[in-house]
């Protein structure tokens, strides 16, 4: 759907202020009731969901036109999608503000307005199939010496897709190639694409373009037809939001596949007993949510339709909206990985769940606001500590690598780990081995 | 129209470049008005354009008292008029005139204070109603919340509107929930009001020191038309549950745990009268912690998670609460020992009885969400999923600060007056017979409105209008006077009834000259400082 045709969507907004904070039930304290990093950053109400809405009435009303402030409004966002959430915990699809922001940053596109660091990121995804820049041909370079099969060589029944992040960010080769080296000691038949692994296209898509949304899905689904694997397995949590909320608009939907996210591979794998993680890790850790695999991994299907009135003028949609609420996300899989770690305590932040506070790092905003993401990281990280626990764990390549580069960057100290670091921990032998 | 450069100038010398945006996209923020039902009871069709009225000329960003008194000192040498806005929620927080800056108060978010011996907190204007509660519950208490729910400013609601909400029985209004006041004039200067006023703390807005509570807010309030508040004392309640509230089902339908000697009870009976005498036993009785009526239908929509599942409920009559329950009061029983809660649950159960009244078993899940709402209300917004039309909800409040005695005649006249407009096909929302709201307010007067739901069409629009004249038309004329109605004194509206009211526009004239000499707080929804041509009082609607 164009930007233009959710005018009455956006004219539904009651600029109430929901979208700024944690879904209404769930604001338990003064200090973390704010759920919206982007009207923490810039305060002004044209930051928050609700402000993002009326920018889009403004513009496609003629009313106002581009200008720098305007969009850094809409930029210094990482599109975590709290302000959909908690909208909807009172009007439901009414106004639907992520969908609204989606096609903003599409028509902004189309407009030739992208903000420079996102030209500068498509560039790199049109010349290297992946967003960072890395040659295409270093793709799987991060998997050396491990001895993975090439899935589309070889049929293998699980297809991991490994995501620019890991591929490209030699920092955080040891998560990847740790959970390779998981998936190899519970005997799973697996492989990856090797250098033919593209980009999922969904940071590109969440930045507005969405023409590369289209291409970069249409080809990722050939792939993995190709690969006729049973199962696309990934532990990036972007691209798993991808696949279950984004692949769907673009046409794309990952029927024939099971999709799973590492997090719920590795808990059907310790339930099958095919891992275990027997070594005592005594570490009282707190779980980040990413909103990629929370409220925006939920999975859904676009709606098309049209609204409808009953009982006079109220509005139904027909046929009805499978609306997103955000609880269909992976919220439980890696809590019961992390519980079932011998001696890991989780102790649980305020926001959590559908209602978790972003890292920073999503939509572009890291790359055209690193302020921004700054910001955002660092107030998470508080939150983490206030908690009394002794680490942070995630599940997101993006979210680890952001917060440990606010804390270099501010110069303070705290663990964060990715899960599957831990369960390496929880496995000594295969740490012993060694992951690297 | 763009602010004077020289002023632009002082503003961000003041504040800092990042504090202050003249953006035409950032300014839109402070213009569109999703709600205008406000100015829609004036003139009804300039609600339809979101962006259509004056548009500010700058938004700027105060962290202190002491720079809100510098940005209104410097409208006052530029000429420029100023409003203040919390939250924002709602088309009086929007300019009415032109050239207006926009006061955003959302970086004065602070909870300065609670003090738990003496009963009250010290916020400023963006700390949301939320917010305060979440923290003063941890401390065995409770604020007032609107019924438009949790996310608006108490301070702005406490200093600058009415406040109304259910838990009321409790927790009364807002207007009553004012203690000591900072007030920045629209002079810019500084005062402090009631016991702050003598440095003797904020728990008291009497004094000693100076008590301009009737003058600076009186019954609605001066809607941002008077200076701007920076700081208030404002009540707090006993709230007896001890456990932290525990979260049921998922979003959107979610709902509270009944805590420790705590019981949620919908109660309801066959006639206005037997109510009425039960509302009376209550409120002597003081054994409801808060009571409400809604319309009977309308609970549905918290039951449900989207409109369409609200219809194909209300279709085939599996929503709990039905046509049958119209006459009710749900209740919540808060007890703060098991001995106190006995008591309370037993006469209450005793007064139900006795006025021929039954209890309704609600599925458990259900009772969770409904016990949530009259904890924590938010009842506006989530209505609002049915139909938020640009003109909002439609509203005459039938009564505030009432006797109970009217409770039967309002709602007959209410029901009489609707019926032919929620019909199928008719101008109204065809969602229950009434759209009355009410409950007791500190246990000893009637606060009632009727909702009521409208569409952009004209036939809706002109139906709506109709209908409201009618019901007013129809309880004035049987009580003589508009006085019932005061929640429709705000701006304008004020030079057509106050002559009914005592000529309170004379008095707020008087007040606001001589407090704003310059008429820089932006008086659209308060007075204006002339007096309008004369108005005619609206001819009222032959109903029989
Ligand atoms: C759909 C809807 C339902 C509503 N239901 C209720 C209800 O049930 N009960 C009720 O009482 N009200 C209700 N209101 C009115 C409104 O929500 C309340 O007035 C509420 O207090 C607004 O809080 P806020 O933080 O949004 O204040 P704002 O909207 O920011 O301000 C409210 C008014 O006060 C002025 N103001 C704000 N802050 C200051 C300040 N610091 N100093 C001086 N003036 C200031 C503003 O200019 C504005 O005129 C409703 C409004 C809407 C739109």
């Amino acid at each position: 759907m164009a930007l233009s045709e959710y005018k009455q969507n956006m004219e539904q907004c009651a600029r109430c202020s929901c979208c700024k904070f944690v879904a209404p039930p769930y604001v338990e304290s003064y200090q973390y009731a704010i759920g919206c990093p982007s009207i923490g950053y810039g305060n002004f109400h044209a930051y928050s969901g609700g402000g993002k809405v009326i920018t889009s009435l403004a513009l496609t009303s003629g009313v106002i036109d581009y200008s720098e402030e305007m969009l850094k409004t809409v930029h210094a966002c990482s599109m975590c999608g709290n302000c959909a959430v908690s909208c909807k915990f009172n009007y439901a699809e009414k106004v639907e503000p992520l969908e609204i922001i989606r096609e903003l940053r599409c028509k902004i596109v189309e407009d030739g307005q992208s903000d420079p660091a996102h030209i500068q990121l498509i560039n790199y995804l049109k010349r290297e199939d992946n967003i960072f820049g890395g040659p295409k041909a270093d793709r799987s370079a991060w998997a050396e010496g491990l001895g993975i099969k090439d899935a589309l060589e070889e049929k293998a029944e699980v297809l991991l897709h490994v995501g620019c992040h890991y591929s490209y960010d030699e920092t955080l080769w040891p998560i990847i190639r740790g959970a390779a080296r998981l998936l190899q000691e519970a005997g799973v038949d697996f492989g990856i694409a090797k250098k033919e692994e593209i980009c999922c296209g969904g940071r590109a898509y969440e930045m507005g373009y969405r023409q590369e949304l289209a291409s970069y899905s249409e080809s990722l689904k050939g792939r993995v037809k190709e690969a006729g694997c049973k199962i696309l397995l990934t532990c990036c949590s972007d691209c798993y939001g991808s696949f279950q909320q984004l692949y769907p608009i673009a046409g794309q939907g990952l029927a024939d596949v099971e999709v799973l996210h590492i997090s719920q591979y590795l808990e059907r794998l310790t339930k099958e007993g095919k891992l275990s993680t027997g070594e005592k890790v005594p570490l009282r850790v707190t779980y980040h949510d990413p909103c990629h695999l929370g409220r925006l991994g939920e999975p859904s299907q676009p709606w098309h339709g049209t609204v409808k009135k009953v009982l006079n003028m109220m509005d139904v949609t027909d046929p009805p909206k499978d609306v997103s609420f955000g609880v269909g996300g992976v919220y439980d899989a890696p809590r019961s990985v992390l519980q079932g770690i011998p001696g890991v305590e989780l102790v649980e932040m305020e926001r959590i769940k559908e209602y978790s506070f972003c890292c920073g790092a999503g939509g572009g905003a890291k790359e055209a606001y690193p302020d921004f993401a700054l910001k955002t990281a660092l107030e998470r990280i508080e939150e983490a500590r206030s908690t009394g626990a002794e680490a942070l764990v995630t599940s997101c390549p993006w979210c680890v690598r952001n917060f440990r580069d606010a804390l270099e960057e501010s110069g303070q100290q705290f663990p964060v780990y990715d899960l599957v670091e831990l369960v390496l921990k929880g496995m000594g032998t295969v740490k012993k081995e060694g992951a690297q | 129209m763009n602010i004077d450069q020289n002023a632009y100038d002082a503003l961000q010398s003041l504040l800092g470049a990042e504090n202050i945006s003249v953006d035409p996209a950032v300014l839109m923020g402070y213009r569109f008005s999703g709600i205008t039902f406000i100015e829609s009871l004036v003139d009804r069709s300039a609600a339809f354009d979101p962006f259509g009225g004056p548009k500010p000329i700058a938004v700027v960003l105060p962290s202190c008292a002491e720079e809100v008194q510098e940005i209104v000192r410097i409208c006052n040498r530029y000429r420029i008029h100023c409003k203040a806005q919390s939250t924002g929620y709602g088309g009086h927080a929007m300019p009415g005139v032109e050239n207006v800056v926009m006061v955003d108060l959302r970086k004065m978010n602070r909870i300065v204070e609670i003090d738990e011996k003496n009963l009250y907190a010290v916020i400023e204007p963006y700390v949301t109603a939320h917010q305060l509660q979440s923290e003063v519950m941890k401390r065995g208490m409770n604020c007032h919340v609107i019924t438009a729910g949790g996310n608006h400013s108490p301070l702005a609601s406490a200093t600058s509107f009415q406040g109304q909400g259910p838990t009321g029985f409790t927790t009364s209004c807002n207007q009553r929930n004012l203690l000591g006041a900072e007030w920045v004039s629209p002079t810019g200067d500084l005062h402090r009001i009631g016991s702050p006023g003598s440095d003797a703390g904020w728990s008291c807005g009497d004094g000693p020191g100076p008590d301009f509570r009737g003058l600076l807010r009186g019954f609605t309030g001066a809607a941002g038309g008077l200076g701007i508040f920076t700081r208030i004392g404002y009540k707090l309640y006993p709230w007896p549950a001890k456990e932290k509230l525990k979260k049921t089902g998922k979003l959107p339908v979610v709902g509270v745990e009944t805590p420790e000697n705590y019981k949620f009870h919908f109660a309801y009976w066959e006639s206005w009268d037997e109510m009425t005498e039960a509302a009376y036993h209550i409120m002597e009785s003081e054994v409801a912690y808060s009571t409400v009526r809604i319309p009977q239908d309308w609970w549905g929509w918290f039951l449900t998670p989207t409109n369409n599942e609200f219809y194909r409920r209300f279709q085939d009559g599996t929503l709990p609460i039905t046509r049958e329950h119209g006459m009710h009061w749900a209740t919540l029983i808060a007890g703060r020992t098991k001995t106190d809660f006995e008591y309370k649950n037993k006469v209450f159960q005793k007064i139900v009885a006795d006025t021929n009244g039954k209890l309704l078993e609600l599925p458990a899940e259900d009772e969770a969400v409904l016990l949530l709402q009259m904890i924590s209300p938010m009842y506006t917004q989530r209505l609002m999923r049915a139909k938020k039309s640009a003109l909002g909800m439609g509203g005459p409040t039938l009564a505030q600060m009432e006797s109970m005695s009217l409770l039967k005649k309002l709602y007959e006249t209410d029901i009489d007056c609707m019926k032919e407009y929620v019909k199928p096909g008719g101008a109204l929302m065809a969602a229950g017979p009434d759209g009355t709201w009410a409950w007791p307010s500190e246990p000893r007067k009637l606060w009632t409105e009727s909702v009521h739901f409208l569409d952009e069409t004209p036939e809706s629009l002109a139906g709506a209008t109709e209908y409201a004249g009618k019901v007013l038309g129809s309880i004035m004329k049987d009580r003589g006077s508009l006085a019932f109605d005061q929640r429709l004194m705000i701006g304008g509206v004020n030079d057509i009834f106050g002559p009914q009211l005592g000529n309170v526009q004379d008095w707020m004239r008087k007040i606001k000259n001589a407090f704003d000499p310059r008429n820089v707080s932006d008086h659209s929804t308060y007075i204006s400082p002339e007096p309008p041509p004369p108005m005619p009082m609206p001819p009222v609607p032959e109903f029989k």
